[in-house]
């Protein structure tokens, strides 16, 4: 049976597939480093647009270029710091990256379904989710037996003691420093509005109205995606959240993945060179 | 600069009243628009602001004058290319978003969704037809306003 799919698209995804410039004056690209695996992703879903499969929520239009800018104004400034280019040069080269990037953000953000809930139960899954997200911290904390190890090292005494290296090989060999990691980077970068209303939307559509549906979040963004961290994968927070809420998050090429297996409509090969 | 955008609605408002192209007031107004927007942009660069806060001037700036160059071209072969009253109509859907940005221009003030409002205005100016440069004029310009053209044509 062939699952139907609706994929709401976070500002990160938006902003990976709309920052490609080369740049005349410089030898550096403006880039956003998953522009490609973005593009595809949003290449599929404007192609497809009358499947109404790709979804935005109304805050995200504006916060995305307001992204933008920031994006543009730490680039300014970082080549501004390597180049001795005139203003004029500079301004104008990053003048033409915006022209540009907001043109196909604009086209982008047109193809989507723009989602605006105005139910009451909206509130309540918000709640939630705020609660979820303020319990990630200790699920990362619960999940790494780091600490739970340091303990058993620290009170093991005598012969016990040889199961030190053990311990410690088993903390590597798990990977278990990824989420200690993570743990820092939910400290440091805490959930924002509007990742709490993705989710609380996304929820919303799984448990009222679109309940036969796979419900997808595509982003690069680790509050929901998995994340890579030295070199380790780690998908706690997807499926945590796929556990809470019955949606699944993951980066936009995996995603993509799932809409062309599901739908089994468009060769694959065909998106590859959209 | 607020007040000739105001001006120029008016001269907009009557062209498609009466349905005739009126170049002799329009031109000379759009002219002293794009004049103020240019000096706003020399001032910037003659100032010693970092170039992150001069951008979130500079940027809609540009693209205002951008606009603002396509209106002129729209008028001056509007009568050959049987343009009229259409330019008008493009041109009074397009100025309430100029006006904003000439707004925000005049005070000076940056703002942090300066990119939301000139996306605006270069959205409305897109779905106007009023977002194109001459190819030939360009050739006068400087490389990266060419590089803009070819590239927004390639987009669109």
């Amino acid at each position: 049976m062939v699952e139907q799919s609706k994929v709401i698209v976070d500002k990160c995804v938006l902003i990976g597939a709309s920052l490609n410039h080369d740049c005349l004056c410089m030898p550096e690209k403006i880039v956003d480093p998953h522009y490609l695996t973005s593009k595809r992703l949003l290449d599929y879903l404007k192609l497809n647009a009358i499947k109404k499969e790709g979804m935005i929520l109304k805050i995200t239009s504006d916060t995305t270029k307001v992204k933008l800018g920031n994006i543009m104004e730490r680039n300014l400034y970082k080549l501004n710091k390597i180049h001795n280019l005139d203003s004029k040069t500079i301004l104008d080269e990053h003048t033409f990256a915006m022209v540009k990037s907001t043109s196909v953000l604009s086209e982008y953000i047109n193809s989507l379904e723009v989602l605006d809930i105005k139910d009451g139960k909206i509130y309540q899954i918000r709640k939630e989710v705020s609660e979820f997200h303020r319990s990630v911290p200790i699920i990362l904390k619960k999940n790494n037996p780091k600490t739970e190890i340091k303990r058993r090292i620290s009170k093991a005494r005598g012969i016990f003691r040889k199961f030190e290296r053990r311990w410690t090989k088993e903390d590597f060999e798990n990977d278990f420093r990824i989420l200690k990691k993570l743990f820092k980077k939910f400290r440091g970068h805490p959930l924002d509005k509007e990742d709490t209303e993705i989710l609380a939307y996304a929820t919303y559509l799984k448990r009222e109205t679109h309940k036969e549906y796979n419900i997808w979040i595509a982003s690069t963004d680790h509050h929901f995606s998995n994340v890579i961290i030295d070199g380790g994968l780690s998908s706690i927070i997807p499926n945590k959240i796929e556990q809470r809420f019955q949606v699944k998050c993951d980066w936009p090429e995996k995603v993509l993945g799932e809409l062309l297996r599901n739908n089994q409509v468009i060769d694959t090969n065909d998106t590859k060179n959209i | 600069m607020i007040e000739e955008i105001k001006l120029l609605q008016e001269e907009f408002e009557l062209m498609e009243k009466e349905k005739e192209v009126n170049l002799m007031n329009s031109l000379p107004l759009i002219q002293n628009i794009a004049l103020k927007l240019k000096n706003i942009r020399n001032d910037l660069l003659n100032s010693d602001k970092p170039k992150e806060e001069i951008f979130r001037i500079y940027y809609p700036s540009m693209v205002a004058s951008i606009v603002l160059q396509n209106m002129k071209d729209r008028l001056s072969e509007a009568k050959i290319m049987h343009d009229n009253p259409i330019i008008a109509l493009n041109s009074l859907n397009v100025i309430p978003s100029l006006k904003v940005i000439s707004d925000y221009l005049e005070k000076g003030e940056t703002r942090t969704d300066f990119v939301r409002l000139t996306t605006n205005l270069q959205n409305s100016a897109i779905s106007n037809d009023l977002f194109k440069i001459n190819q030939e004029r360009l050739k006068e310009g400087d490389n990266v306003l060419r590089s803009i053209v070819s590239d927004i044509k390639s987009i669109e």
